[in-house]
């Protein structure tokens, strides 16, 4: 019943197993690189879009803005807690922190452009675009989960937790 | 409306027929119908409690996990399994005087469903984890709805959503002396379950 009993095994495991499929390659040679990583990657691409559709929102609408900070800190931990799952050494773990890659998956989300900066000023985010962008994150999380390690299927259940609860949430900051 | 968290680390909604702990693998279906058992049982006492539109929100929990906990019951029972029935008592981690205190009792309860489900989803069954999933995404909506505020791991603690996880002993559910003065054997819990006041500071009330 403890959680933490749990979520620590669970999170010892996934690293454990990531440990383990990364040691016996060469870590220069990215033969076949560790479906972990691969998914990881790509869900942190996702949670950067994710974080910079609030910068883009805010930037649009500043009496918004302070309303919207709250949500924009909590992908940011969430950000933060998908990086820290990356096994060291991976080498994906060091890009900054905005801009997603231009080869970003699909997954991310098609409808926005890649790689964008707030200096370009790129076509401002609406707080339904948002409330859109995480419905959608929050309902990709099962699929994701599916083939996840224990630790990461578990933090991506809390993720998805934390996005359905910001598609309500949002509600109250558009009104 | 919730007050300065007076409770104490004690184990709220535990059944005085508490499974044993540590079961394997298996374990995550069984304790997350326990916790839905625990919430069942809550939101009666949650409803008795509340009126008007909290009744309506108490209604519409209770419910909710009850058709969460009958689909928890299935699952086991199409995994060979036997489900546990409810327990005989539940032991509330305060009185449940008025609103406020049932308001504060459901979000303990959706915290700690939450927090079951995301057990449950560290299963290796794919279904399992996606009902989980959803699951859990249901919980945290619903104790937004009884008080807006949210930390970004819903179900987790911070520091068990972070780098420095600790791994205790299997060992460690034993509970220890109640340090809190009103001593209800057998609810200490080791865990440390803090209310939802001991959010990250990142959850002040949104949308204000």
């Amino acid at each position: 019943m403890t959680r933490r009993a749990l979520l620590g095994s669970a999170a010892a495991a996934g690293l454990a197993a990531a440990g383990c499929s990364s040691a016996p390659t060469k870590p220069a040679a990215p033969a076949s690189p560790d479906p972990q990583t691969v998914l990881l990657t790509s869900l942190i691409a996702g949670k950067e879009h994710l974080v910079s559709l609030y910068e883009r929102a805010a930037a649009a609408l500043p009496g918004r803005a302070a309303a919207l900070e709250p949500f924009r800190q909590r992908h940011a931990a969430h950000l933060q807690a998908l990086r820290a799952l990356l096994p060291a050494g991976s080498g994906t773990g060091t890009f900054p922190a905005s801009p997603a890659p231009p080869n970003a998956p699909a997954s991310a989300s098609p409808s926005a452009p890649p790689s964008v900066s707030p200096s370009e000023s790129p076509s401002a985010v609406s707080v339904g675009e948002l409330r859109d962008a995480e419905r959608r994150a929050a309902s990709a999380r099962p699929a994701q989960m599916a083939t996840a390690s224990p630790a990461l299927s578990q933090l991506l259940a809390s993720i998805g937790a934390c996005e359905a609860v910001h598609v309500v949430a949002l509600g109250r900051v558009r009104g | 409306m919730a007050e300065t968290p007076t409770e104490p680390a004690r184990s709220p909604l535990r059944s005085s027929a508490a499974p044993p702990s540590g079961a394997p693998t298996g374990g995550a279906l069984e304790r997350a119908l326990s916790a839905e058992h625990a919430a069942v049982y809550a939101y009666g006492v949650i409803g008795g409690k509340t009126s008007g539109a909290l009744l309506k929100r108490a209604t519409a929990g209770f419910d909710a996990h009850r058709a969460h906990r009958d689909q928890l019951r299935t699952l086991i029972t199409r995994r060979g399994g036997t489900p546990a029935e409810p327990g005989p008592t539940y032991l509330l981690p305060f009185e449940v005087r008025g609103p406020a205190d049932a308001v504060r009792l459901a979000l303990l309860v959706e915290q700690r469903v939450t927090t079951a489900y995301l057990e449950l989803a560290a299963d290796r069954d794919p279904a399992l984890r996606r009902i989980a999933a959803l699951a859990a995404q249901e919980c945290a909506t619903r104790a937004y709805g009884w008080q807006p505020k949210l930390g970004p791991f819903p179900g987790m603690d911070r520091e068990e959503a972070g780098v420095d996880v600790t791994v205790p002993t299997a060992g460690s559910e034993s509970p220890p002396a109640d340090s809190s003065g009103t001593a209800d054997p057998g609810t200490a819990d080791p865990a440390g379950t803090p209310g939802q006041e001991a959010q990250p500071e990142s959850s002040a009330p949104d949308g204000q």
